[in-house]
């Protein structure tokens, strides 16, 4: 080897050691001053508020109330037309479970929709709606991003779970047809592929709300009588099913899939192992101090040692570093309900969707108001979002990924 | 003198009757997760005064488990022994509810925390019972409206006393 490449080895060498030997400095005293160790490079504040302003969001993958769109360096590519007519919303689930995600070659993203069969009156009492008028339809449908070509899987169907080998889950409902002020049943099915026929896995009805994969195993809710709270089941085949927590939603599924955490009746949060259920670490939410927190709201995003989740109190950072903690609290004064689905997609930025300020109020102002709703993108590290393109309430826009493992 | 003996019978059974024909209204109005403030007005005009109440976990109203959304609710159905797995005792359930955004919320009830009896099931501290009153984080609830069920005074009792003496709730409405 030439000499001067030695020196330059030499060089990159002694630069590298120099760069490591900051880094663990400055994570010894990210240690002393948290009180855990850490591990994850990029440093958060204890507590700060979230800047936002409009701008161009992304890179990534993302719903645009009937379209389908790549945003990539400031630009947004269509690549198609998606619901076949229906609205590409989850009135079922809202943000329990995604309303579409990817599968695992990213070629295809399996998603709810909803056909409106009911006028809603949102001032008169009951909305305008007696016992067992029709609702609404939902069903599960497929967008192929090679062929641009939409297609319907099963109607009567909602909540769809894409594994990392393809298996399909979805509830399959009793009936087709949502009505009012009846409780909407069905089964969960699995189809090894989206072509591929579905088999039953829950043989009784119930409902059912698949979530996400963690490896082969299915984790579905399911609802609990008289009540919107439902139980966390972990499913591995037909009729093979496993509590894991009662009364409990995913706040997020660990990057190795063997285990989530789960908000437990809400004031608890519980690391639990996805294989037998067993309670490896938790916090309880009573009693954290300033600014207090009255729950953590679902579908947040895990990486490294880090969840970051969404709350009325603005978006929230777990560390389960040195025993699950409360890393950082930040503000987010921009959006009236928070970041909605954060997930991480790198160390420090954060994607999500938000309501807006300056909700539209019902004709009579007896309704709750609408808000508008955007796709956001947040920085954690300098504390700025990025806020899209304003939507009407009705038509979502959405981060599409996969919370399967 | 038999026919003084009839009036009174006439008038005793009106007003036994009145308040079979009369209904009352629920008021919720939201501004808080577990320290908002409940009424039920009868349309005879009387009124119970104002109730703490809570309800949700959080406040996107359209979003599941957090707390119930504006509007005027029908209630469905009223039960003094409801034997529910999730909630027992004297219960409400209210009408289904379409947000803005199309999220739907559903299994809304009017309730506490009580066995099917009206009583307390509780345990050792440090657990929450769901069929047990032990503080105000009970107020807390998955969309639910929740009236206090302490021994004295019963937010809950008082508010089921009222319905019965002064006629059905037929609706509620929330506000803020």
């Amino acid at each position: 080897m030439p000499e001067h490449c030695l020196e330059h080895r030499r060089a990159l060498t002694f630069g590298a050691l120099a760069l490591g030997a900051a880094a663990a400095v400055a994570a010894v005293a990210v240690s002393i001053a948290t009180g855990h160790t850490a591990r994850s490079t990029a440093v958060f504040a204890r507590a700060s508020s979230l800047a936002a302003s409009r701008g161009a969001v992304g890179p990534g993958l993302s719903l645009d109330g009937s379209t389908l769109t790549q945003m990539r360096a400031g630009t947004k590519r269509t690549l198609g037309t998606v619901g076949g007519g229906d609205e590409v919303i989850a009135p079922l689930t809202g943000s329990l479970t995604p309303v579409g995600v990817t599968t695992p070659d990213g070629a295809s993203v399996v998603y709810s929709s909803w056909r409106q069969l009911a006028r809603i009156k949102p001032d008169a009492r009951g909305q305008g709606l007696s016992t067992g008028d029709p609702v609404g339809v939902p069903s599960v449908r497929l967008f192929d991003m090679r062929s641009g070509t939409d297609a319907l899987l099963a109607t009567g169907a909602a909540s769809p779970a894409v594994s990392s080998t393809g298996a399909v889950a979805y509830l399959a409902g009793d009936s087709t047809v949502v009505r009012q002020n009846v409780e909407y049943m069905g089964r969960v099915v699995v189809a090894d592929s989206p072509s591929a026929k579905p088999r039953v896995w829950t043989s009784r009805a119930g409902r059912y709300l698949p979530y996400a994969w963690a490896g082969t195993t299915l984790l579905a809710y399911r609802g609990v009588p008289d009540s919107e709270g439902a139980d966390l089941y972990a499913l591995t085949g037909p009729d093979a099913s496993k509590l894991i927590a009662p009364n409990a939603y995913v706040i997020a599924v660990s990057p190795a899939g063997t285990e989530v955490l789960a908000s437990i009746a809400t004031r608890m949060l519980e690391r639990i192992r996805v294989s037998d259920g067993a309670v490896q670490d938790s916090l309880a939410l009573d009693g954290l101090g300033s600014p207090g927190l009255h729950a953590l709201m679902y579908s947040g995003s895990w990486r490294g040692d880090r969840i970051v989740a969404n709350s009325d109190q603005g978006l929230v950072v777990l560390n389960i570093r040195g025993g699950l903690h409360v890393e950082s609290h930040f503000a987010t004064p921009s959006f009236p309900h928070g970041i909605a689905e954060p997930t991480f997609v790198d160390d420090t930025h954060v994607q999500g969707w938000a309501d807006l300020p300056d909700p539209s109020s019902t004709a009579g102002d007896v309704g709750e108001p609408a808000y508008d709703n955007a796709l956001v993108d947040c920085d954690l590290a300098i504390g700025r979002c990025t806020i899209g393109a304003a939507n009407a309430a009705r038509t979502w826009t959405r981060w599409i990924t996969n919370p399967s493992r | 003198m038999k026919s003084r003996h009839l009036l009174v019978v006439a008038l005793v059974a009106l007003a036994c009757a009145t308040p079979a024909s009369a209904d009352s209204s629920f008021y919720y109005q939201r501004t808080s997760l577990t320290n908002s403030i409940f009424d039920a007005l009868s349309s005879s005009g009387y009124w119970t005064g104002n109730i703490r109440a809570g309800s949700g976990s959080g406040t996107d109203a359209c979003q599941r488990n957090n707390w119930i959304p504006k509007g005027d609710y029908a209630v469905l159905w009223h039960d003094d022994n409801y034997p529910g797995s999730a909630i027992q005792g004297r219960v409400w359930r209210l009408s289904d509810y379409q947000c803005s955004n199309g999220v739907r919320r559903t299994d809304l009830f009017v309730h506490s925390e009580e066995t099917s009896g009206q009583g307390q099931s509780c345990g050792p501290s440090g657990t929450d019972y769901p069929f047990c009153w032990e503080s105000d984080h009970d107020y807390y609830s998955l969309g639910c409206v929740k009236l206090a069920r302490r021994p004295t005074p019963s937010d809950l009792g008082r508010v089921d006393n009222f319905v019965h003496a002064f006629g059905m709730a037929t609706d509620l409405l929330v506000y803020s």
